[in-house]
């Protein structure tokens, strides 16, 4: 297995390089003019021609590119045509899309599979509602679900927030971001610390598992929330929380529905096979066969779409950011794009591609641990 | 294929999905034969039209059957008038889509080895980067026309998630007997190419560019709601048009507005799936088999 993982991450380091290259030249070719175009406004043409000169912008496409890698390589993000380093905004902005994706993507994956059982088990009345809501949901328009959830909760959120934590928190003293990053850590950490402890315990116990999807998810709710209650920072989680719900709401609402819609006909598609109908048969009960059995079977072809959809998830994400004004990595890049700053637009891209390329090879370890076919030669 | 299309009626996701399909190719048509006929163009104009005798935006009223916005402009107009833009995109990336996966796939998983290889890192790269966000950054700096934003967003999907699609199918066909079989009756690769790997690969091409009018459609819908195309004319503007309304001159929300042309884009691109959930039922006999 380690030498597959190995392939698929030199694979993907490939990938990004030619991905980078890709939008470099795209960039260049489909957006009209340069970092000193509207220069012209206020200078002589040879004088814009000596600023192209003196910034390299001259030399042919494939030479900026290597220009770029080789800085990239060398000194990573920051840099900005606004000569100041957005090395640290653009951090800020993946910490907060990080938290908006990691957990909305949680949420959606746990409803949207579970729903997704029942959909495919149940046909007829339950089954058929079920699938009819999810398509809508899935081909919402996002600005205009954003718009709703700021109509009708924009304010009430923000009353709320005053209600609680009004008095204890001053974002003057903390930064908004850091305890956004605080929050990301803790809540990765606190998913693998629990679900690594759960399953010594139930190999201790001789179980199969200890608690179900739901039981896991509030162990590790209480475990971050005990911890930040520890140190001191519960008040502005909770601010947070409390402003973060409409982003991670929406983009619950709109990625569910993928999951719904795949897990009813994977499960649609086991529920013939020969071991369902034993089980069924020994008289195993039947929400039991539904989720152990065949659920287990029929999450495969979830876990395979998950890594094919992930952009597709990604600009979701990025369009329900700018649609709701969450500073993330959406909103950084279309202001970047707007102001023509390229290399903010080429960071947040690389930006984009690394995120991806991480999350598949979490989502393709955890498909290689289940399906040992994936990796291992037939 | 008798066969193929009474199985194809009688699933009902997919018969409900074409039905929706017709009901906007009509809408599509029936705009401009109102707009000679009935409708008089200094108040159903989608761009310019508008109504004296009612404060916008108006709620339904039989004059205006579903309201007007918050300019004064007859919804139902603007929304019959969308749906062109909105085929136009839908076809054109679909058909693109749908030509460049099927040849890359195709190539990928006849020729395997360097040629595969090459082709496979490419669409692993494509697959980086989600084609809505790039078509939105390239309409953010050019005015798009519907046909290039259609030509675009095919370029990109087709290149990326269709062509890897396609060519894990491709794989399968080839490991096939009857591929064998044609090689051996004396087939030359040409001929395995285009006579026996493309046409089985075709029902799932069909499949896949009915998918990626979902993905076309919504982000031609988000490219306009920034007002980032060059057809005003469209849902996503009719929407921007409403939120920016009461947001910046704290008009009323033009809530018929909104809603319809929402539930319009919805419509169109649930319709695409529906049609492509059906026709998977249909092709898949494990599901058929219920």
């Amino acid at each position: 297995m380690g030498k597959y993982l190995l392939r698929r991450t030199v694979s993907g380091v490939v990938a990004l390089v030619v991905f980078t290259a890709v939008m470099f030249f795209l960039v260049d070719v489909l957006i009209p003019g340069d970092y000193f175009t509207p220069f012209r406004l206020g200078m002589r043409a040879e004088e814009v021609d000596a600023l192209r000169v003196q910034y390299g912008l001259d030399r042919p496409i494939y030479i900026r590119y290597v220009f770029w890698l080789k800085n990239f390589v060398f000194h990573g993000f920051g840099q900005s045509t606004t000569g100041f380093n957005s090395r640290a905004p653009l951090m800020d902005a993946l910490s907060a899309t990080l938290l908006v994706f990691v957990v909305g993507l949680g949420l959606a994956y746990l409803f949207g599979s579970w729903l997704g059982r029942i959909a495919g088990w149940k046909r007829g009345g339950v089954g058929r509602s079920l699938t009819f809501v999810s398509i809508i949901t899935y081909t919402i328009f996002p600005p205009f679900l954003g718009f709703l959830m700021l109509y009708f909760l924009g304010s009430k959120t923000a009353d709320l927030r005053q209600q609680l934590v009004g008095a204890s928190v001053d974002w003057q003293v903390v930064s908004e971001t850091s305890v956004m990053a605080r929050m990301n850590l803790t809540i990765i950490f606190a998913t693998a610390g629990v679900l690594v402890v759960l399953a010594l315990a139930a190999r201790a116990f001789g179980k199969r598992r200890l608690l179900s999807p739901l039981g896991k998810v509030i162990a590790i709710a209480a475990v971050s929330f005990g911890w930040w209650a520890y140190k001191g920072i519960l008040p502005y989680t909770i601010d947070v929380w409390l402003q973060a719900a409409i982003p991670i709401v929406a983009f619950g609402i709109l990625s569910y529905g993928d999951f719904l819609l795949v897990m009813r006909t994977s499960i649609s598609g086991v529920m013939n096979d020969d071991y369902v109908a034993t089980a069924i048969a020994k008289g195993v009960p039947n929400r039991v066969v539904r989720d152990r059995h065949a659920g287990r079977n029929a999450i495969f072809p979830v876990l395979g779409r998950l890594i094919v959809s992930i952009p597709y998830l990604l600009s979701g994400l990025v369009i329900i950011e700018q649609s709701v004004g969450w500073g993330g990595i959406g909103t950084t890049l279309f202001a970047a794009v707007t102001s023509q700053d390229l290399p903010v637009v080429m960071d947040v891209l690389l930006l984009i591609g690394i995120f991806t390329l991480v999350v598949r090879l979490v989502f393709e370890v955890a498909q290689a641990a289940l399906d040992p076919r994936v990796w291992k030669p037939a | 294929m008798g066969r193929t299309l009474r199985a194809i009626l009688g699933s009902p996701t997919a018969v409900v999905g074409f039905a929706l399909i017709i009901l906007f190719g009509l809408a599509a048509i029936a705009h401009p034969i109102l707009m000679k006929t009935v409708w008089p163009s200094k108040v159903y104009d989608p761009l310019t039209g508008y109504d004296f005798s009612a404060l916008p935006p108006a709620p339904p009223s039989s004059a205006h059957l579903l309201g007007t916005d918050s300019l004064g402009r007859d919804v139902l107009s603007m929304i019959l008038a969308a749906t062109r833009p909105a085929w136009v995109v839908a076809l054109v990336a679909a058909t693109t889509t749908g030509i460049l996966a099927t040849l890359i796939g195709a190539i990928g998983a006849f020729f395997r080895g360097w040629v595969d290889g090459v082709l496979s890192h490419v669409s692993d790269a494509f697959l980086l980067l989600p084609a809505p966000i790039f078509v939105l950054i390239i309409s953010e700096a050019v005015e798009l026309s519907p046909w290039k934003f259609g030509l675009i967003f095919g370029l990109i999907n087709g290149l990326g998630a269709g062509a890897i699609v396609l060519r894990a199918q491709g794989l399968k066909v080839m490991a096939e007997p009857f591929i064998e079989a044609a090689r051996v009756s004396g087939g030359g690769g040409f001929h395995v190419l285009t006579k026996h790997l493309i046409p089985q690969l075709l029902p799932l091409t069909v499949l896949y560019m009915m998918l990626s009018v979902v993905g076309a459609i919504v982000a031609h819908g988000f490219a306009a709601f920034f007002g980032q195309t060059e057809s005003l004319i469209s849902w996503g503007a009719i929407v921007f048009f409403g939120v920016t309304a009461y947001r910046s001159f704290g008009a009323a929300v033009p809530w018929t507005a909104l809603i319809a042309a929402s539930a319009a884009l919805s419509l169109f691109a649930g319709a695409f799936y529906l049609v492509s959930s059906g026709l998977q039922e249909v092709l898949d006999p494990r599901l058929r088999a219920r």
